[in-house]
């Protein structure tokens, strides 16, 4: 048992000097904040493993010292003794004190306010996605949250239903984002929980939601991209960028056969042109087959054509860099319920309920960190949420969710659907 | 009645009562006892059942990304992990040695209330059933142990799930407050004749301390079960946002119960580790005095110190530096509770019986848990540590390292006067081992798998977190805690029927306890023995050995088998069951029922 | 659970023979004593739960609108007497005066019921005035607290009746008059947190 001592206080060691491989660790810190929080944790641990070795140290000395022998003498009677008790009071009291007051320094450094100049990041939890808007620059994401390094970020959060927990390991500590009690009108809201921290190394650092929201709380996850300041303002001007390719007018209506008679004279050119694109799609789509083995890709077809699924799992990884077909799902996008929850900046989606998708191809994970974002995961996150993610309130091809119908796209569509959103950076 | 009483009061018949006989005996007994054996089992029903529910959960995370489980299924066997492991393990194990040592240890004939001593428990078995129905509707509860609102709101959890948690709490929670009245009433009222209060012996000052905790913090719980019932069933707002609920209230009154809870659970274990070191060392308590007033110390201080578990919850600096100071201060009480016990040890004559094994692990597994206790209460820390596996670590060391160490150990010691036999050695040190060894594999590794970004309550993890190796070790872990949890239940029920048999007091122990037959008589003691001191048995064993196997006393009066605890705790569990139904007038039936269960109680002669 | 409590330690005393106790105190008091402080900790979170979300109503009615400070006095003067009642019939029932305990018993009773008629009264006239349980944090939290303590009320009323019968009866007597008053421990302690809700939730509005 004095080596399960041993064992600990090497492992902890051990844990701070390889902590750089663990993506969530709590050692390698790369904030003032981060850094404030392991110096007290350090100190607490210094004191009470010391206490700890004592204490196991006597414990098994007794035990082998005085276990019982064939000689052993019957033990004296002894009912205590004033001094040694008053020692034993006063040391852990003594201990509670060095390990009291820079706790309580700590307190308050860490919960100051925030500075005039710091970067406000408004961050709204979601069961079980994270929004992040940056009212100084007017932009909204979700799942990935970008800062720059050396300045200070000072995180503004409340819940829209559950509570919730930011937490960013490598950052610092987390804190619980709550949903704000309405007030009665003329008083002011409810105090939103705050983080203030300021990274010193730029990075890519992972997080989670740390307070259990419900079903898929495991599945709440989030990336920190920290970047020195001028590449935070390069992501900054390409998020509020207008897309490369300027909309068409209402090509959603357009697409649907029973709004055939719908205005709209670039109608027939539009449908013309989707067709061929997806004919191409087609054509890539098997040549890819023929590279490995997957099933054949079914005939184009037209859009508002909703035919029923050919399974889970993902047929055909498109072409992600095919601007015909990425331009074709943007349209598709744009015409299905996909609007009604998610906006893309510079779009005419503007949906609030479910995740900002402007710039979603520079994201790490579909669906708040099911799986890695690839066109494949894409594609099968569109087709069937819920096969990745319980519970999600995201509706699929088939399956609705959230109380909507299914979106009824077809595969090619979906397909449409995902090599445009990866050609979102 | 009739047919009972003379079963119960009858010479020991030549032919052996037909089992028909026995069961009812058990189902109307009042019996301190026998009441306490039926928490005893029934508690170790619901261990291995909460057990298979951790099992399970290691199961699902002993890879990344396993579909053991579905993340549904997941939620519910660990929502109901904690809820079996706190409320139908810990407190009713903690209740079950309560129930057949408090009396017998302060020398009395019984509990003050020997039926309401039977109603708390047939509520408490009651409704663990209730609760645990919600498996068989695939709706078990879902929203965690501590439940956070607005999560179990009917908006975010429609489903059966959450009322099948309220409704069941709030009657394990009725029980709980009634058992504490009586233990209170019985340690106030019913002491032998010498026996002051600074002469009751640790486990009896433990007890009455946990019952008040009990008594205070339960009826916290009820209100807030309470609040979240209505706002299921009636449309209130207590924690409704958008009527201006406020969440976070949930938080407070949870934990003004749930830090209190933490101490109704370790307080008896200290004061089983108080009776068996002693016993073992074959020495007086050392500083009994500082014992009784550090524990008393624990819990009152243990009624400042909930929002310890609410750090992250973003109440301030200022509270959050005074909740700091306040858990902090609350080491040292128990720091010196540890030394105390040492001291005790130390020049003593040790018997490393598997009883004093287990009081041994227990200081020192308990002191890791203490210390990773102290690390929480380092707030800004606690902001990295809380909801992570770190903290399942922490907790678990205290509870299983705290309390189950205690309880096993407390079998060991007791089982001999509670069957006349005692539990086999050879098998108990096998037994100690395995557990001992296979609690630390699993709960070890946690303190890092925390540290290193592993929030709990997840159903699944991703390879990237580099934390697969450790979760295997954890899992494995379990599987080893397992196999000794089978040998202890294996001990247990062969050496019920083949143990060696054991005379009245096999360990010397000096408590009277003790100083009755093994098992002792239904009256427990001839004659209610006087005591001067301490230890009776050590300093004057043989004049309240006199007393208790003494020439019987004259007119003495048992209270008869009664029937209407069982059929009053139908009628109170009915309530909660038919409130299920949302009709406003249904769970009045189970009122209706209580009150004529009530009413004939009043009148039955005791 | 209150009634359970309450019924064993009504009876019980009359006939089993119970050893003198450690402190000499009669048991089933000590017990009811103890249950109280519990009783105490659930009103006390009631209480504090409609103290922590007053003034957030984010709609009408509000406890201004609504709120009859004169009704109300009326009926706590009424549980008060009701008190006072129990004081007299406890008295008289140790003194043997049966037909006097009676019908000091009985008023405890009616004025009870008098206090529980107000507030049957109270309660529709705010549901007509459009305050219910889901109007607002007032309603969930007045309605909620003021139901458990007519709960408690009504409770103590059912067992006064079944003490009063007993006595009707001839059954009663200075010899078990700790069973009413046990009963009256129970109303005196309804009545004090009466006077706590009536001044935190009625008179501080006005304030």
């Amino acid at each position: 048992m004095t080596s399960l001592v041993l064992l600990f206080t090497t492992l902890v060691i051990a844990g701070c000097e390889a902590g750089a491989n663990y993506p969530q660790t709590t050692f390698r810190t790369v904030s003032a904040f981060g850094d404030a929080l392991n110096k007290v944790f350090y100190n607490t641990f210094g004191w009470t493993m010391g206490i700890l070795i004592l204490v196991m140290g006597l414990i098994l000395y007794a035990t082998f010292r005085f276990r019982e022998r064939p000689d052993s003498p019957d033990p004296e009677q002894i009912h205590g003794n004033t001094k040694l008790e008053i020692a034993w009071t006063i040391a852990p009291a003594l201990i509670v004190v060095f390990i009291g007051v820079p706790t309580v320094q700590t307190i308050f450094e860490t919960q100051r306010r925030p500075p005039e100049d710091a970067l406000v990041v408004e961050v709204v939890g979601h069961q079980w996605w994270w929004e992040f808007r940056y009212p100084e620059y007017g932009i909204v994401t979700a799942n990935q949250m970008w800062i720059p390094t050396d300045r200070y970020v000072s995180l503004q959060m409340h819940s829209n239903d559950v509570v919730h927990s930011f937490w960013i390991p490598r950052i610092g500590g987390k804190r619980d984002v709550n949903p704000l009690p309405r007030v009665p009108d003329g008083q002011p809201a409810a105090h939103k929980n705050y983080l203030l921290f300021n990274v010193r190394e730029p990075g890519h650092y992972l997080g989670q939601c740390a307070e259990f929201c419900g079903e898929s709380h495991a599945i709440m996850r989030m990336t920190v991209m920290a970047v020195e300041q001028p590449e935070f303002d390069d992501w900054v001007s390409r998020m509020r960028a207008q897309p490369a390719q300027p909309q068409q007018p209402a090509p959603a209506i357009a697409a649907a056969p029973d709004a055939a008679a719908a205005p709209g004279a670039g109608q027939p050119a539009d449908a013309a042109q989707s067709d061929t694109a997806m004919a191409q799609a087609a054509a890539q789509g098997q040549t890819q087959a023929e590279q490995a083995p997957a099933p054949a890709a079914p005939a184009p077809l037209r859009i508002g054509e909703i035919r029923p699924p050919t399974g889970v799992g993902n047929p055909f990884v498109p072409p992600v860099d095919d601007a015909a077909l990425q331009q074709e799902g943007e349209r598709i996008f744009m015409a299905a319920a996909c609007v009604a929850c998610h906006q893309i900046a510079g779009t005419t989606a503007t949906g609030l309920l479910g995740p900002a998708l402007t710039g979603y191809g520079e994201r790490p994970w579909v669906g708040a960190g099911a799986a890695p974002n690839n066109v494949e995961n894409l594609v099968r996150w569109i087709r069937d949420p819920q096969s990745l993610k319980p519970g999600t309130l995201m509706p699929g091809t088939v399956r609705g969710g959230g109380g909507m119908g299914p979106t009824g796209l077809s595969d090619a569509e979906v397909r449409a659907v995902a090599a445009y959103l990866m050609s979102l950076k | 009645m009739a047919t009972t009483e003379a079963y119960i009061h009858a010479p020991a018949e030549p032919v052996r009562p037909s089992t028909r006989a026995i069961i009812w005996d058990w189902m109307t007994t009042v019996d301190h006892k026998k009441i306490g054996i039926l928490y005893g089992v029934t508690a170790l029903f619901f261990f291995i059942v909460g057990g298979i529910e951790a099992t399970l959960i290691r199961i699902q995370l002993a890879k990344p990304e396993m579909q053991f489980l579905s993340a549904d299924l997941y939620n519910q066997i660990f929502t109901m992990h904690g809820t079996t492991m706190v409320f139908l393990v810990g407190m009713p194990m903690a209740v079950a040695m309560f129930n057949y040592f408090v009396p017998l240890q302060i020398g009395a004939r019984d509990v003050a209330f020997p039926r309401l001593n039977a109603l708390s428990y047939w509520i408490f078995l009651f409704g663990a059933i209730f609760m645990n129905v919600s498996f068989l509707f695939g709706q078990a509860p879902n929203g965690g142990w501590f439940g956070y609102a607005p999560l179990t709101s009917s908006q975010y959890t429609p489903g059966l799930n959450v009322d099948f948690w309220v409704l069941g709490l709030q009657a394990l929670g009725a029980a709980s407050i009634m058992g504490g009245v009586n233990f209170i009433t019985t340690i106030i009222q019913l002491r032998a004749p010498g026996m002051r209060l600074m002469r009751m012996p640790l486990f009896t000052w433990m007890a009455f301390i946990t019952s008040f905790l009990i008594i205070t913090a339960l009826p916290v719980l009820a209100v807030a079960l309470f609040l979240v019932t209505f706002d299921r069933f009636w449309g209130t707002n207590f924690f409704i946002t958008q009527a201006g609920g406020d969440p976070v209230l949930w938080q407070h009154l949870f934990w003004m119960f749930g830090h209190p809870e933490v101490y109704i659970l370790i307080l008896p274990a200290f004061g089983i580790v108080s009776e068996i070191i002693p016993t073992f060392s074959r020495k007086p308590l050392f500083g009994y005095a500082v014992m009784v007033y550090s524990g008393a110390l624990i819990g009152l201080i243990g009624w400042g110190v909930w929002a310890h578990h609410m750090f992250a919850t973003g109440m301030g600096p200022v509270a959050d530096a005074f909740f700091t100071v306040s858990t902090l201060i609350i080491a040292i009480p128990t720091g010196v509770k540890i030394f105390n016990w040492i001291a005790t040890m130390w020049g003593g004559k040790l018997w490393l019986h598997t009883a004093m094994k287990y009081a041994i692990a227990m200081l020192l597994t308990f002191t890791i848990g203490g210390v990773s206790g102290v690390m929480h209460a380092t707030s800004p820390h606690n902001l990295q540590q809380t909801d992570t596996y770190f903290v399942v670590a922490h907790f678990h060391y205290v509870l299983i390292g705290g309390l189950v160490f205690a309880i096993f150990g407390s079998f060991y010691f007791w089982f001999p006067k509670m069957t006349g036999r005692l539990m086999s050695e050879k098998l108990g040190s096998w037994q100690f081992w395995i557990f001992f060894i296979g609690f630390n594999l699993t709960f070890m590794p946690m303190h890092w798998i925390g540290l290193l970004g592993m929030p709990r309550r997840i159903f699944t993890y991703y390879d990237e977190l580099q934390l697969a190796d450790l979760n295997m070790l954890a899992t494995v872990g379990v599987a080893v805690q397992a196999v000794g949890i089978l040998l202890l239940v294996y001990n247990l029920i062969h050496s019920y029927f083949r143990g060696e048999r054991c005379g009245r007091n096999p360990f010397g122990a000096a408590t009277l306890e003790w100083a009755t037959e093994s098992p002792p008589a239904v009256h427990n003691f001839n004659r209610i023995p006087e005591v001067h001191s301490r230890e009776p048995l050590w300093v004057e064993a043989e004049r309240v050995e006199a007393y208790a196997f003494g020439p019987m006393e004259e007119n003495m009066h048992m209270p008869p088998n009664s029937y209407w605890p069982i059929v009053t705790a139908m009628g109170a569990v009915l309530t909660f069951v038919l409130f299920m139904t949302n009709i406003w007038w249904m769970p009045l039936i189970g009122v209706v029922w209580t009150a004529i269960g009530v009413i004939n109680w009043a009148y039955e002669p005791t | 659970m209150a009634t359970a409590v309450a019924h064993d330690h009504g009876h019980g005393d009359g006939h089993a023979v119970h050893p003198p106790t450690s402190t000499g105190l009669n048991t089933w008091k000590v017990g009811f004593w103890v249950f109280m402080g519990s009783e105490t900790l659930f009103f006390g979170t009631l209480i504090g739960t409609y103290m922590v979300y007053r003034g957030t109503s984010v709609v009408g009615p509000y406890p201004q609108d609504i709120l009859d400070i004169p009704l109300t006095t009326l009926s706590t003067f009424v549980l008060l007497m009701s008190s006072l009642a129990v004081v007299l019939a406890l008295e008289f029932l140790q003194q043997g005066r049966r037909n006097l305990a009676l019908f000091w018993t009985m008023m405890i009773i009616v004025l009870g019921c008098g206090f529980l008629g107000f507030q049957a009264y109270e309660f529709t006239h705010f549901y007509k005035e459009g305050l219910t349980l889901s109007t607002n944090m007032f309603g969930s939290t007045f309605f909620v607290l003021t139901g458990f303590h007519g709960a408690h009320v009504t409770v103590g009323v059912i067992w006064l009746l079944v003490l009063w019968f007993d006595m009707f009866r001839g059954h009663m007597g200075p010899q078990n008059a700790l069973r009413l008053e046990i009963a009256g421990l129970y109303w005196h302690f309804v009545d004090i947190v009466w006077i706590v809700i009536f001044t935190l939730v009625y008179l501080m509005e006005f304030i």
